[in-house]
């Protein structure tokens, strides 16, 4: 009895849960159902809703743009030309919103409707981006082509923000040969970057580009340079290609919805090793680009280039951090520290660099920017110690790579690996894993299948000095526009009006149902299209030795940038403590215009200027009437020339658009002259107070009437000083001066060279005191 | 215990500190500029929906001075009514510049009067805003924690690997990889209490995390549901705002 009642109850408690089970999963099936019809709905609302307001907004747009031409008219007829032209541009901004409404009602949204959405991702995405990225005009508009000798310009590129213009060059016979007897390799094609005043260059402008330049210079870019009376221009070696942003597309576009096969991945892992053995001779160089980005990385000729050194910082600067560079590329923890408001040198510049190479190949890997940051998720198919690395190089600092040859480290050995897939983490040379083995399968040559991978060729050494140029070409540099028949440039360039006369087929023969075919067939035809630069997956196979070699010269470039940076920090960190305790401040005499009778004081000031790196000096004329002196003048171009020195405030005597800076140093100054002392302290008073500037030269003409006095007020980096470092009285003389006996006192020795200055932590400069107030006499110094 | 609004991180947005602003940024303003985009429905471009990120923090500013928490106004709500009224002001604004002449726009403060036309947030957006706080707190876990002890929660939890799987990748044993989940997860427990205390108005934004499955109190039991709850809650994030961000590119 009791084992039926038991099995009674069992078998009710049974029925019950069945029971219930069904009813729970018919009910969340009901659910589901309903939920999905009323998504469907919803979609099906959202799109006919959105067919009548485009349809509704372009009769609008319509009617406006039927009235416009009415003002036009009645404005030409006034003869009020502007006005005319402000309609004109009106009328045709409603055109446009008609047209870009009618496409939306008549195509966008009946095709997102029945879920076609995709067939309009060419026309919407990638044509608006070939568009975008085309070249600027192809010559000067006004000039002759041979407006810079011994220079052939064949097409120009698109001008960045820097207010120059980019001009692609052929270098003449007699130009070649004279590079070919400087340079180790002259290079076919050059890049001239040119600020005309004539042409809408400012001063300030060529003063900012200075940075650029002497970044420039230190890696060993520049072929030449040149400095006339209303034009500034230098000449870089031309690099041709498609940025990675370009060559990512067209490869994701070739690739499915999982990503880049092998061969793909082989290929972005090569052009990540590129542009790390680039970086790693960057930060040798004491150097941080800052604005790492895929449309900053140039492919072509088998590799890998860095561009746009707009933004190039050096590491041991000693400017303020400030959060210029591009978003979802530059690390959110350096827009932190420089809210904090912490000096360059006081962060580790190269971290930033390598987050910013590591978002690079996340974006190579993905097609998509990393929007999370360090948390952005790899959702493609990729080696797991691919993604690794991905995470590590934009981990947060102290997790993050110490050196770009750690990383490149990283890269190589996914790129040696048999099998990449199959590698793990933990097998990562940084990890401690089979680096050591790694290698060893390399120098053996071991067949496998990575070993193909598009290792990026070194570049050609265009240089003579101990830091080998990796690669780079002025800002902005993107793809030729050339101006000649034939050549790689205008292949490129007909590749860009090739993408729009495809996409405006494919926008047609969406009408006729052919959109698909046509799209299967634009990545190839964009392949066809492009330039030789381009050669994805044929690039020289890495021998053995050659990878080895690439390993130990990564390796010796992070040891060679560790040290430079150490020095370098030192120095900046030894200049900031050299107020003296006496409270008398070192005092520098330069006499600009005579610099071959007294080259102690203008190492001096080379020195002091060099290790103002990134220095931003107000020009302040004094007294009651400001001067524009010529010496003045000259003087202040002499200054520029020393160093990267950026002078704002006030241009050589005129006024700068900076009226803001002008006017607080005015009112610092009053209209004292510069032996006021109480003006100068007001003057530093205001530079502790945290002012833009770093330092102020205070001039005005000197009581002879043929020099200037000038006086430089500075205050060391982080403000804490009561004086500047250097106190400076300049005198520009026109009039020859007798020769410096031996036994007049040489400011040069306490005043480390920049070729000693490597070796050793300098000394601040300790130059003879003289009262600030003595108009002291140039000359002082030996003859050398 | 929501915080106190004259010292915790209200008092210090309200006293101007940069970093406070910088802050809440870096966690709503993603979540508010795809708000903006789908709001803006393709009418507004990506660089205006950025200004406008930022116009609606500075909105915020405004309205935080006289914000009162008696009003029982969730924080999410509250976002979402700032940003609504930054969207609205911007069309005002269009619509003036086309009619040569303004309306007036509404006053912040009628936003948040009795009875106002306020913003229906939907049950996503308040859980993009949940995801937005356990992304904050993940983020300063990250910041606090070894690489590899971070790189085992990753896997583990919001990558949703196994313990052996990431043992052998990381060439360790699962012994090893639990001590240091264990590590990661306390972290976690904690900067979750502190960024839903910062973030929070009142009781119901302090119940979120529980009625999402995240329990705080530490728990040995509930340790793996913790993780379940925790990557669930993280990969929903990322989802929706991946799908935030196209659908305002489509």
């Amino acid at each position: 009895m009791f084992l039926l009642g038991a099995l009674a109850l069992g078998l009710g408690v049974a029925l019950v849960w069945v029971a219930f089970r069904v009813t729970v999963g018919t009910a969340k099936g009901i659910g589901a159902l309903v939920g999905g019809l009323f998504a469907l709905v919803r979609h099906i609302l959202r799109h006919l809703i959105g067919i009548v307001v485009e349809l509704v907004r372009a009769v609008g747009a319509l009617i406006a743009a039927l009235l416009l031409p009415l003002a036009v008219l009645f404005q030409v007829g006034r003869g009020r030309w502007s006005q005319s032209r402000h309609y004109g541009t009106a009328l045709t901004d409603e055109l446009g919103n008609a047209a870009a409404a009618l496409y939306r009602a008549t195509l966008a949204h009946p095709l997102k409707l029945v879920g076609l959405g995709g067939l309009l991702e060419g026309v919407e995405q990638r044509v608006p981006e070939v568009m975008a990225a085309a070249p600027g005009p192809d010559a000067p508009k006004a000039g002759p082509k041979k407006a810079f000798d011994g220079y052939v310009i064949t097409g120009s590129l698109p001008a960045g923000g820097s207010g120059a213009k980019l001009w692609i060059a052929r270098p003449t016979e007699a130009k070649q040969a004279a590079l070919a007897a400087q340079f180790a390799a002259a290079p076919a094609e050059v890049v001239i970057k040119s600020f005309d005043l004539a042409a809408g260059s400012t001063l300030p402008q060529i003063v900012r580009e200075n940075r650029a330049l002497e970044a420039a210079r230190r890696l060993g870019l520049v072929l030449e340079h040149q400095m006339t009376q209303d034009r500034f221009h230098y000449v870089m070696p031309y690099v041709a290609g498609a940025d990675l942003s370009e060559v990512a597309r067209r490869m994701h576009g070739r690739a499915g919805p999982e990503g880049l096969d092998e061969a793909g991945l082989r290929t972005v892992t090569g052009y990540a090793a590129g542009l790390l053995d680039i970086l790693a001779r960057f930060h040798a160089a004491g150097l941080w680009h800052k604005d790492i980005k895929p449309s900053n990385i140039i492919v072509g000729e088998g590799r890998v280039e860095l561009v746009d050194l707009g933004l190039v910082t050096p590491l041991a600067s000693a400017m303020t951090l400030t959060t210029h560079g591009t978003e979802y590329y530059r690390d959110p923890e350096m827009v932190r520290l420089a809210m904090r408001g912490v000096k360059v040198h006081e962060v580790d510049g190269v971290k930033f660099d390598l987050y910013s190479a590591g978002a690079v190949l996340y974006f190579l890997i993905e097609h998509s920017f990393p929007a999370h940051g360090s948390l952005s998720a790899v959702t493609k198919r990729c080696p797991e110690a691919l993604r690794w690395i991905v995470r590590r190089a934009m981990a947060s600092l102290d997790s993050r790579y110490g050196s770009a040859g750690e990383m490149l480290h990283d890269l190589l050995a996914v790129v040696a690996a048999k099998d990449a897939f199959a590698l793990r983490p933990a097998d990562l040379p940084s990890m401690g894993g089979r680096a050591v083995e790694v290698e060893r399968a390399v120098a053996a040559g071991e067949p496998n299948s990575w070993r193909q991978a598009s290792m990026p060729r070194p570049s050609p050494a265009y240089v003579h000095q101990p830091v080998h140029a990796a690669a780079a070409a002025p800002a902005s540099a993107r793809r030729p526009a050339p101006v000649g028949a034939a050549g790689e440039s205008r292949g490129k360039r007909s590749t860009g009006w090739a993408g729009v006369a495809i996409a405006l087929g494919l926008f047609m023969a969406m009408l006729v149902l052919g959109a698909f075919a046509m799209l299967w067939v634009m990545p190839a035809r964009f392949d066809g299209g492009s330039s030789r630069h381009m050669v994805e997956g044929s690039w020289p196979m890495p021998t053995p030795a050659r990878t080895q070699r690439q390993l130990e010269s990564a390796q010796a470039a992070v040891e060679a940038a560790r040290e430079e940076a150490e020095v370098l920090r030192a120095q900046a960190l030894g200049l900031a403590g050299s107020t003296r305790a006496d409270g008398e401040m070192p005092i520098l005499r330069l006499d600009p215009k005579r610099e071959g009778r007294n080259p102690a004081a203008l190492d001096v000031a080379r020195d002091a200027a060099q290790r103002f790196d990134g220095f931003a000096l107000g020009l302040l004329p004094g007294g009651p009437s400001p001067s524009r002196s010529p010496e003045f003048a000259a003087f202040a171009e002499r200054l520029v020339e020393l160093g990267p020195i950026d002078v704002i405030g006030v241009e050589y005597g005129r006024t700068s658009d900076n009226i803001e800076l002008w006017a607080q140093l005015r009112a610092a100054a009053g209209l004292s002259g510069v032996r006021d002392d109480a003006a100068a302290e007001r003057l530093v008073a205001m530079l502790r107070e945290g002012s833009d500037l770093d330092g102020v030269l205070w001039y005005e003409p000197a009581a002879d009437g043929k020099s200037v006095e000038a006086r430089l007020l500075v205050t060391d980096r982080s403000h804490q000083s009561i004086w500047g470092l250097l106190q400076a009285v300049w005198i520009a003389e026109s009039a020859p001066r007798p020769a410096p006996t031996s036994a007049a006192p040489s400011p040069a020795p306490a005043a480390p060279s920049p070729a000693s200055a490597a070796s050793s932590v300098p000394k601040p400069p300790a130059a003879p005191p003289l009262p600030a107030s003595t108009s002291a006499k140039a000359g002082s110094g030996p003859r050398r | 215990m929501p915080q106190d609004l004259s010292t915790g991180f209200i008092g210090r947005l309200r006293a101007r500190d940069p970093k406070a602003w910088f802050e809440l940024w870096e966690t709503f303003g993603p979540v508010l500029s795809a708000q903006l985009r789908r709001w803006g429905r393709g009418r507004i471009g990506p660089e205006t929906v950025q200004d406008m990120s930022q116009e609606t923090l500075a909105a915020l500013a405004q309205a935080i001075d006289s914000h009162d928490p008696s009003r029982g106004v969730r924080f999410s709500t509250w976002l979402l009514a700032i940003a609504r009224y930054t969207l609205s002001d911007e069309f005002d604004r269009r619509n003036a510049q086309k009619r040569g002449e303004g309306r007036k726009p509404v006053e912040l403060d009628e936003l948040f009067a009795p009875g106002a036309d306020m913003p229906s947030p939907d049950e996503d957006y308040h859980r993009l805003v949940l995801g937005a706080k356990v992304d904050a707190a993940v983020r300063r876990v990250e910041r606090e924690s070894e690489f590899l002890d971070f790189e085992v929660f990753r896997m583990r939890v919001l990558e949703g690997q196994s313990g052996v799987q990431v043992a052998t990748s990381l060439g360790t044993s699962e012994a090893t990889i639990s001590r240091r989940l264990a590590r990661v997860r306390d972290n976690l427990r904690a900067q979750l209490a502190e960024v839903v205390g910062q973030y929070s108005f009142g009781p119901d934004d302090l119940e979120d995390l529980a009625r999402n499955g995240i329990d705080l109190s530490p728990n040995k039991a509930s340790d793996a549901l913790f993780d379940e709850a925790v990557g669930e809650v993280h990969r929903r994030y990322v989802a929706q705002r991946a799908l935030l961000d196209s659908a305002s590119r489509g």
